[in-house]
């Protein structure tokens, strides 16, 4: 479990982009590119640091008219593993 | 993809915008640039070829930040800078800052040996994004010996030290092979030590320089295992600190590697003097015709020439791969190691078990590994 207090940020050395030649939001990470879905870029262009991992579920189920705890399971699915794969920090 | 020596990690791809091979080609994804052949190191596997390109013969300046802007065109997202060891190359900055403009993640493989601080940190201040530092041991005398230079782990280690400074993320490359394999736990506490976020285990392949040191380089079965324990053990001890890659060498496998992510899929390769090939090792398939990034245009290569065209999707394939439900996965294996074993670039890649000559594989891998340890064949011009 992340702290809901916690502000995720991207690893050094890992950028959020956006790839023009297939139109599409990529992370650029060390000898990786992950290719992102709408909702990964929704996440992941919040994880500036400055953002708590509560407010950021907030936002997001505000803007998208979602359930919380819905929201909730695809933020924490998704930065844990991007944690584990040292691209995020919690 | 090749693993292996100056082992180049292949992008987890944009696989649901990659059309069917037979049906489109898509973009590529990734480059790496072979900067410069020379290098103060002399690692009996070395990746590049035999015949090694003179600095008279290099690409100018100019012409690598063409090739890089051509490249930018073409979609690719990552570009490895490799050599010989490329930082040796003056004008490393000017390559790097153009990446950075274009928008393309560069990533720094060097042996960390050939570099002072302040020309390290020109590179950082250029836009350097990663590096990627290669280790021949973490045990100084053996790594000085495999390396064939002295002083090599000291100047290593200072140099990740300033990578850790500039807040870089590093990546420690580890090719390990019979003289180095026993030492595996240690090569792991080094990367820990260092605080890299990733290490590369990667066995020595057999083609090249590695070729005919063979027999002073292929470990047994017993070591191999022994590795590939240790790593998943390290993978659990260090979870979320620690992402190590690990690929078992070629000639242990029962499956083919999807080398390069299928020939020509993924990825570009360009030598010293230009030549453009679908991997690092491709030259060693001597019938084809590589072409020059001087004379045509990277575009053009890409889609239409004949060398990139030869082993491309899955039209080429003989029987058992043609209808084999993993062509698609491992794209026919190494088309290097085909030529290497079976005498044939398009036979099928003797690391499949569905190979002829897999058993004869593995027991020239045996034998290599029983063979007294003779000297190494340094790589030098």
């Amino acid at each position: 479990m992340i702290p809901v207090t916690s502000c995720p940020r991207l690893s050094p050395g890992v950028k959020l982009q956006f790839d023009r030649t297939r139109e599409q939001w990529i992370l650029q990470a060390p000898e990786r590119v992950f290719v992102l879905d709408d909702v990964s870029h929704e996440i992941l262009s919040r994880c500036t640091g400055e953002t708590s991992l509560q407010s950021l579920i907030e936002q997001l189920s505000t803007a998208f008219e979602a359930d919380v705890a819905e929201i909730t399971a695809d933020v924490e699915g998704l930065l844990s593993s991007l944690i584990e794969k040292r691209v995020v920090i919690a | 993809m090749t693993e292996g020596v100056d082992a180049v990690t292949v992008l987890e791809a944009a696989r649901q915008k990659v059309p069917a091979a037979d049906t489109a080609v898509a973009p590529p994804l990734a480059a790496l640039l072979e900067l410069t052949h020379r290098c103060p190191l002399q690692c009996p596997y070395c990746s590049n070829p035999l015949e090694l390109e003179r600095v008279a013969h290099e690409l100018t300046t100019e012409s690598w930040l063409d090739v890089i802007d051509q490249l930018a065109d073409l979609g690719i997202l990552q570009v490895h800078l490799s050599g010989g060891e490329p930082t040796v190359r003056r004008d490393l900055p000017d390559i790097i800052r153009r990446t950075t403009e274009r928008g393309i993640y560069n990533n720094l493989i060097t042996s960390g040996v050939a570099i002072d601080r302040a020309r390290f940190f020109a590179l950082v201040t250029a836009g350097l994004d990663h590096v990627q530092l290669s280790f021949q041991d973490a045990e100084p005398a053996s790594a000085a010996h495999i390396s064939h230079v002295s002083d090599v782990q000291e100047k290593k280690l200072a140099f990740a030290g300033w990578v850790r400074e500039a807040g870089l993320p590093l990546t420690v490359n580890a090719v390990m092979h019979r003289q180095n394999i026993d030492h595996i736990d240690a090569m792991i506490e080094l990367a820990i030590e260092l605080q890299a976020a990733r290490l590369e285990v990667a066995h020595v392949q057999y083609y090249g320089w590695a070729l005919a040191n063979r027999n002073a380089l292929m470990p047994s079965r017993a070591q191999l295992d022994a590795t590939t324990a240790a790593v998943s053990q390290a993978r659990e001890k260090y979870r979320g600190r620690l992402v190590i890659d690990y690929v078992v060498p070629d000639y242990y496998a029962q499956q083919p590697k999807a080398c390069m992510g299928g020939w020509a899929r993924q990825f570009i390769n360009i030598t010293p003097s230009g030549k453009v090939l679908p991997c690092h090792a491709a030259e060693t398939i001597t019938d084809l015709d590589f072409p020059r990034a001087t004379q045509q245009s990277l575009r053009a290569i890409w889609y239409q020439s004949p060398a990139f065209q030869r082993f491309r999707g899955t039209a080429w394939m003989p029987e058992p791969c043609r209808s084999c439900d993993q062509r698609e996965i491992d794209w026919g294996g190494c088309r290097c190691q085909a030529l290497a074993i079976a005498g044939r670039a398009s036979a099928t890649d003797p690391a499949c078990a569905r190979s002829p000559l897999h058993q004869h594989m593995q027991a020239l891998a045996a034998q290599a590994a029983g063979s007294p340890l003779v000297p190494f064949r340094y790589r030098r011009f």
